[in-house]
């Protein structure tokens, strides 16, 4: 037994950091992301004598993180008076180039996104995933993911596209 | 480039730089070492495994079906008497609100509403249930723990509901090898769940589910009690049908399993309500009103 914990603690060196880098950005908390990274990996330890082809493991614990990113969210909403934002990035520089000014604003609507959405995005946009793939990871149809990947996309379009718009005025005839 | 591949540029530029290197904490790791030795690890078998079957040709003419369950939300079916933890006992379930049901995604998280579930593994005839926001869908477990049901279940507090096909159960639940005894209809399966042993039991207890007669046992066991003593670290009520032992039904220490056996026109069907001695009273309340909210659709 000792020495299928080391086998599995090598294993968490291995993963943990991916695992931790998508959690964080699914889930925009540094404590949350945490918790769902640990729950995961613990996951991982209990149910891998069910796990009977090896090939599938990366894709087996990403739906385990994505599990468990979607129970932290839940946790968090029922708790939301603790909820422990990151700092935005590019919190207090904004304005000092175009390009950082996009990723500020991309941050805010990212921000705004359903789990589920932040989800797809963040397994097709970050980790490469076709979204079949990424639809298997969340346990959705394939059609499902589709479309919940061009509903964020749109949603974050709109965002950078709004903030470019001059401003005008309104109602004059 | 487009304006589309600029867009798409910018999105992952932002997800790559997105709080730069994260690393998982040490202190993380550390608590994850220190956890294992105390984490069992799951037999394969560990509960059941199964996917249910999706029928596409399952959206039509089932806005009416969803209709009568949101209608007849809030009964109570749920008559027999406690045993152990939070009680399924005359619960006044929560309304959940319903819209047409959908056929059963695959596992993972499920919106509030109504599902159709079919899968001639595990049901007799499609039913409809009702589930409220934060439950999720695990094999042929529907419980709250969004995709992890059977280990919040089994390991944590979380509750579930199951459907099952049964053809033989365990004679002792405790020491349950060698002890399968085979239950072709309905009241050989209820005989066979009332003689059995190894966990605290109360039944059989006529009631209602789904608008059918059924028959409820509440087999529970107990937070102290000794589980070394069994053939493994879990009661095992019985296997999948066939009968599979690779699969079955167990219960976990602390753990009560609410069993309704229904006796449809196509034979006895099992549904089981799960919760441990930890459910919170307001996941047991969301159970209660899961249950309430089952309609087969096979006619009386």
């Amino acid at each position: 037994m000792r020495g299928d914990e080391e086998a599995f603690d090598r294993l968490v060196e291995r993963i943990g950091d991916s695992l931790h880098s998508v959690a964080r950005r699914i889930l925009r908390d540094t404590n949350l992301a945490q918790d769902a990274t640990q729950q995961a990996l613990l996951d991982a330890w209990c149910h891998l004598p069910s796990l009977r082809d090896p090939d599938r493991f990366e894709a087996w614990t990403h739906r385990l993180l994505v599990n468990a990113c979607y129970a932290e969210a839940r946790r968090e909403r029922r708790h939301r008076g603790n909820l422990r934002l990151l700092p935005r990035v590019g919190d207090g520089v904004s304005d000092e180039t175009s390009r950082i000014a996009t990723q500020d604003q991309l941050d805010l609507a990212f921000r705004r996104l359903s789990i589920e959405h932040r989800t797809v995005v963040v397994l097709v946009h970050y980790l490469g995933l076709s979204p079949t793939e990424a639809a298997e990871r969340m346990g959705t149809p394939a059609g499902t993911a589709r479309s919940r990947l061009h509903y964020a996309l749109q949603h974050l379009r709109l965002a950078i596209e709004a903030d470019l718009q001059p401003v005008t005025s309104r109602g004059t005839a | 480039m487009t304006h589309n591949d600029e867009f798409i540029g910018q999105l992952e530029s932002y997800l790559d730089e997105y709080e730069g290197s994260t690393p998982l904490p040490e202190d993380v790791r550390d608590a994850i070492r220190a956890e294992l030795p105390s984490t069992r690890q799951r037999p394969p078998w560990w509960p059941a495994r199964r996917s249910l079957e999706m029928n596409n040709m399952a959206k039509l003419g089932i806005a009416a079906a969803a209709v009568v369950v949101a209608a007849l939300l809030g009964y109570n079916y749920f008559v027999a008497p406690n045993v152990g933890g939070p009680g399924l006992s005359d619960p006044t379930p929560t309304p959940i609100a319903s819209t047409a049901a959908a056929p059963m995604p695959g596992t993972g998280p499920l919106e509030a509403g109504s599902y159709r579930v079919t899968g001639a593994s595990f049901t007799r005839v499609p039913f409809t249930v009702t589930v409220p926001d934060g439950w999720g869908h695990e094999d042929n477990f529907i419980g709250s723990g969004i995709g992890t049901i059977q280990s919040v279940a089994f390991d944590g507090d979380g509750v579930y509901m199951a459907s099952w096909l049964v053809s033989h159960v365990y004679a002792d639940s405790c020491d349950w090898e060698g002890t399968l005894r085979p239950t072709t209809t309905a009241n050989e399966l209820i005989t066979a769940l009332a003689e059995q042993t190894g966990h605290d039991a109360s039944g059989p207890t006529e009631t209602e589910l789904g608008g059918r007669p059924a028959t409820r046992f509440d087999f529970s066991v107990a937070g102290t009690f000794d589980i070394s003593a069994c053939d493994s670290d879990f009661l095992r009520l019985w296997p999948d049908a066939g009968p599979n032992e690779n699969l079955g039904l167990p219960i976990a220490v602390g753990q009560t399993a609410s069993v309704y056996v229904v006796d449809l026109e196509s034979g006895p069907m099992v549904l089981i309500a799960g919760r441990k001695e930890g459910s919170s009273p307001s996941d047991v309340s969301e159970l209660e009103a899961v249950m309430a909210s089952i309609r087969f659709e096979e006619p009386r």
